[in-house]
């Protein structure tokens, strides 16, 4: 019921080579020294290490359209910056589900007091 | 008791819409696939604040994006790029990065407010309860996305910059704006006032 309100952080890291990311990231972005940025969504460096290719999206340096394409194949020569993201869960979560625990704890306990008492009543007559 | 009960159980929800100053509809999603700069509130030495999108951080200088008001006759409370400001380090006294769009457990905290509804008298202690979990974990989620500067360095901060290698050479001043403006020019911010 309160999935949807649960929290997430991005965790990002960055750096000038593939060894300072987290290469189990959902997308690895890469920042091109012109300003153009690409964010592929699986991908792979050729055998020679010159280029990175995966499919992905393209961004010009105003980053207002983004271009899809299924396979895209970048010069490594011309990343200035890989970044990759990660969602972790927030810690407050645990507070949340803690409270929401109790909360429905104490809903039942009155719940069932008042079924209880009403059924009393019910004997009684 | 049941409205005063319902407007303190939309208090978290109201508190949590409050203290966003990113102007851009921007989700979490877009800062991860879309490759934008977080946003930058720059406190300048002569006091003034400038804020927008952060652009880059170069060796002497930082680059914003800089956000205005709109013309009056458009809605008072809509702002668009304006102009790339070139923001001396030295003439920096503060800085705070929203890094990207925080969340928020309000609608959590609302919906378990109005649950105590169920918890009868006992409400009066619930209630205040669950309002304090929320405002609590709705603090600790905005402190999460911000980076301040002087407490972290600004190299540290530019990996959440648009460009965060540095300014592209010889790319026009017009590229950067999401749409571009009349007039688009780099401001370079005056030195430090006597």
């Amino acid at each position: 019921m309160f999935g949807g309100g649960c929290a997430t952080r991005l965790e990002r890291r960055a750096g000038p080579g593939l060894g300072s990311v987290d290469r189990g990231a959902q997308f690895l972005k890469l920042h091109l020294y012109s300003g153009e940025a690409y964010v592929l969504s699986s991908w792979k460096v050729d055998g020679a290490g010159a280029v990175i290719s995966g499919p992905g999206e393209h961004w010009g340096p105003d980053r207002l359209h983004g271009e899809r394409a299924a396979v895209y194949r970048v010069s490594l020569r011309d990343v200035a910056m890989f970044e990759t993201n990660t969602h972790t869960r927030s810690p407050s979560d645990g507070r949340m589900v803690a409270a929401t625990g109790v909360s429905l704890a104490i809903s039942v306990t009155v719940l069932l007091l008042i079924v209880s008492i009403g059924g009393g009543f019910g004997n009684d007559r | 008791m049941t409205a005063r009960a319902l407007t303190a159980a939309a208090l978290p929800f109201v508190a949590a819409c409050l203290f966003n100053p990113d102007p851009r509809s921007a989700s979490l999603d877009d800062f991860e696939q879309r490759a934008l700069g977080g946003w930058i509130a720059v406190t300048q030495s002569d006091g003034s604040v400038l804020d927008g999108e952060l652009i880059s951080i170069e060796p002497e200088t930082v680059h914003v994006l800089a956000w205005s008001a709109s013309a009056p006759a458009q809605s008072p409370f809509a702002r668009h790029p304006h102009e790339l400001v070139e923001v001396p380090r030295s003439r920096i006294r503060h800085a705070r990065l929203f890094r990207y769009p925080r969340q928020s457990y309000a609608l959590w905290g609302t919906l378990g407010g109005l649950s105590t509804i169920t918890h009868l008298v006992l409400l009066v202690i619930t209630l205040p309860a669950w309002i304090a979990v929320t405002v609590s974990a709705n603090r600790n989620e905005a402190n999460a996305v911000l980076l301040d500067y002087p407490e972290h360095r600004l190299e540290e901060i530019s990996i959440w910059a648009r460009f965060p290698q540095g300014m592209p050479p010889g790319l026009p001043t017009s590229a950067v704006f999401p749409r571009e403006p009349p007039g688009a020019t780099v401001r370079v911010s005056p030195g430090p006032h006597p």
